[in-house]
C-alpha cells in the first residue's frame, strides 16, 4: 500500500530553517536566533506574534506541497 | 463555561504485567468502575463541560484492555452521548491482548489507541515483564501489526533508559520496520511505587538530546515522516499554530476519575502518588459528591497555590520555561518532595533534552547541512540494524 503521510511540522521548519526564501515563515531574525541556539528568543517572537500564526500556517503547507509532500510516504 | 483538556478515567487499577519502573501502587486490585461511576461521569462532569470545549477522554491506567471491549462499548455509548461532539476518545494499552473484538471497538468508536512499546525486543524485554517475569515484546508486535493490518495507527509510547541512549539507530530502525510513525519518549519516573529512577544517577541530558538528534537526522534523510510528540509540540509553538499550554497547572484541565469514583486533577499521577503531605491528593469523590464541592475542595486550593509558586521558581531559574511553562507537579512532589519547586530528572530529561534536540536538528540544516550530510554524520557510527521493511 501507498500511505500518505503528511509532513511533520519538525521537518518542515527544518527545511525552512535551510531556505532563505522561506526565512518570512520563522520571523525576519530567525535564522540568526537559531544560529546562536536562542530557543527561547526564537520561541518568544513566535508566542507573540497570533496573527502570523494563520500565515505561519499556511506557508508552511504551501512548503510541504512544493518541497514535494509526497515524498513523505511509505509503503 | 468549563472546558477541560484531558479527561482520564481508570476503569479498572489492574494490570495483567508487570513492568520494572511501573509506579502504580493498586495494580493488582481487580476492581471494575461499576455503572454508576460512568453514569456520575457523565451526569456530573460532562454535563458541565462546554458544548464547543474538545477534551480528549482517555482510558488509562492500569491495563484498560483486562476489561472486556463490551464493556467498554457500554460506557462509550454514554459518555459519547454526554461528551461535547468534538471530544477525542483515547486508550492506552501495554497491547498484549488486543484481539478482533477490540479493533472492532477501536474501529466502531474512532477510539484512538496508544500502545506501550520501549523499542526493539531487547530493549523491551529487559523491562516489561509478564507477571511471571517473561517478555512481552513478541505479544505486544503481534497487536501492533494486527492493528495495522485494520488500518490502525497506533502512536507508541517508549520509556528511555540511559543504557538504550547509545542505540538510536537500532530504535530508529525498529520504528521504521514497523511503521511507526508517533512516538513519545518518558523515563523511568521515580514517583509512585516506583522509588528511584535509573536516571536519577548520573545525569543523562546532553544523551537523551543526542539519541533524540540522531532519530530526527535519520528520519529527516530518509523522508520518513516521524514525529516525536514531544518536539513537535515545541515546533508548533514555534511554527506559531500553537500557544504554550500546560494544562498540569490550573485545576481541572485535567480530571482523572478512579474506578471507585475518587477524583483528582493537576498531574494524572496524583491518583497514585498517595502523600501523606497533602492527604492523598484524591479531591473528593463523584458518586457521594457534588461537583462544584469538588472544585472548591479547599486542598485543591493549597495544591494550586504551591503549583503556583512552583511556576515562579521555574520562570526565574530555567531557561526552558518558555517550552516547558513550569513543568510537572507529580514529578516535582516525587522528587523534590514539594509542589513548590523547580527543576527535576524528569525536566531535564524530558522537556529539556527535547527543547536541545530540536535546537540541535533546525540549527542543523540552518547551517545548510542536506538530508544525506546529515544522514553522513550519523552513519560514522555502525548501525546496529540493517535499515528495511519488515515482513509483512
Amino acid at each position: 500500500m501507498d500511505r500518505h503521510i503528511g509532513l511533520p511540522i519538525t521537518f518542515a521548519l527544518a527545511m525552512a530553517a535551510a531556505n532563505p526564501s522561506a526565512k518570512p515563515m520563522l520571523g525576519e531574525d530567525a535564522g540568526e536566533l537559531l544560529q546562536r541556539g536562542t530557543l527561547k528568543e526564537l520561541l518568544s517572537r513566535a508566542q507573540g506574534e497570533p496573527m502570523a500564526g494563520q500565515a505561519k500556517r499556511e506557508a508552511l503547507d504551501r512548503m510541504a506541497q512544493s518541497c514535494g509532500n509526497q515524498i513523505w510516504r511509505r509503503c | 463555561m468549563w472546558r477541560p483538556q484531558l479527561l482520564i478515567l481508570q476503569a479498572t487499577p489492574y494490570c495483567n504485567i508487570n513492568c520494572r519502573y511501573c509506579y502504580l501502587h493498586n495494580r493488582q486490585d481487580r476492581r471494575v468502575m461499576p455503572d454508576e461511576v460512568v453514569d456520575a461521569i457523565c451526569k456530573k462532569i460532562l454535563a458541565n463541560v462546554a458544548p464547543d470545549a474538545v477534551p480528549t477522554i482517555v482510558w488509562h491506567a492500569g491495563e484498560p484492555t483486562v476489561i472486556p471491549a463490551a464493556w467498554y462499548r457500554r460506557a462509550h455509548e454514554r459518555l459519547k452521548a454526554a461528551a461535547p461532539p468534538a471530544a477525542a476518545f483515547r486508550i492506552q494499552s501495554n497491547g498484549i491482548a488486543i484481539s478482533g473484538e477490540w479493533i472492532d471497538f477501536l474501529r466502531d468508536t474512532s477510539t484512538r489507541i496508544g500502545l506501550s512499546i520501549d523499542g526493539p525486543q531487547r530493549f523491551h524485554d529487559a523491562r516489561r515483564k509478564t507477571r511471571t517475569g517473561g517478555g512481552t515484546w513478541t505479544l505486544v508486535m503481534k497487536s501492533l501489526r494486527r492493528l495495522q493490518d485494520c488500518g490502525i495507527e497506533p502512536n507508541v509510547i517508549s520509556v528511555l533508559h540511559p543504557d538504550f541512549l547509545s542505540a538510536a539507530d537500532e530504535f530508529y530502525a525498529f520504528y521504521k520496520d514497523h511503521e511507526i510513525t508517533d512516538i513519545s519518549f518518558s523515563i523511568d519516573e521515580a514517583q509512585g511505587a516506583n522509588p528511584s529512577s535509573s536516571f536519577e544517577k548520573e545525569d543523562q541530558k546532553a544523551a537523551v538530546t543526542a539519541f533524540l538528534v540522531e532519530l530526527l537526522d535519520r528520519a529527516f534523510a530518509d523522508r520518513y515522516p516521524l514525529r516525536i510528540r514531544d518536539i513537535e509540540r515545541m515546533s508548533n509553538i514555534l511554527a506559531g499554530n500553537t500557544r504554550l499550554d500546560n494544562e498540569q497547572l490550573e485545576p481541572w484541565q485535567i480530571v482523572v476519575v478512579a474506578a471507585n469514583g475518587d477524583v483528582t486533577t493537576f498531574s494524572p499521577e496524583f491518583m497514585d502518588l498517595a502523600p501523606d503531605t497533602h492527604d492523598n491528593l484524591c479531591f473528593g469523590n463523584i458518586l457521594t459528591d457534588d461537583l462544584h464541592a469538588i472544585f472548591k475542595n479547599e486542598r485543591v486550593a493549597a495544591a494550586q497555590l504551591e503549583i503556583r509558586q512552583g511556576i515562579e521558581i521555574c520562570r526565574s531559574s530555567c531557561k526552558y520555561f518558555q517550552v516547558c511553562g513550569g513543568g510537572a507537579p507529580a514529578n516535582k512532589l516525587a522528587e523534590n518532595g514539594r509542589l513548590a519547586s523547580g527543576e527535576t530528572v524528569f525536566c531535564r530529561h524530558s522537556i529539556q533534552a527535547a527543547a536541545d534536540a530540536l535546537i540541535e536538528f533546525l540549527s542543523s540544516a540552518r547551517a545548510g547541512r542536506s538530508a544525506e550530510q546529515m544522514l553522513g554524520r550519523t552513519a560514522a557510527r555502525p548501525p546496529a540494524v540493517a535499515l528495511g521493511r519488515a515482513s509483512r
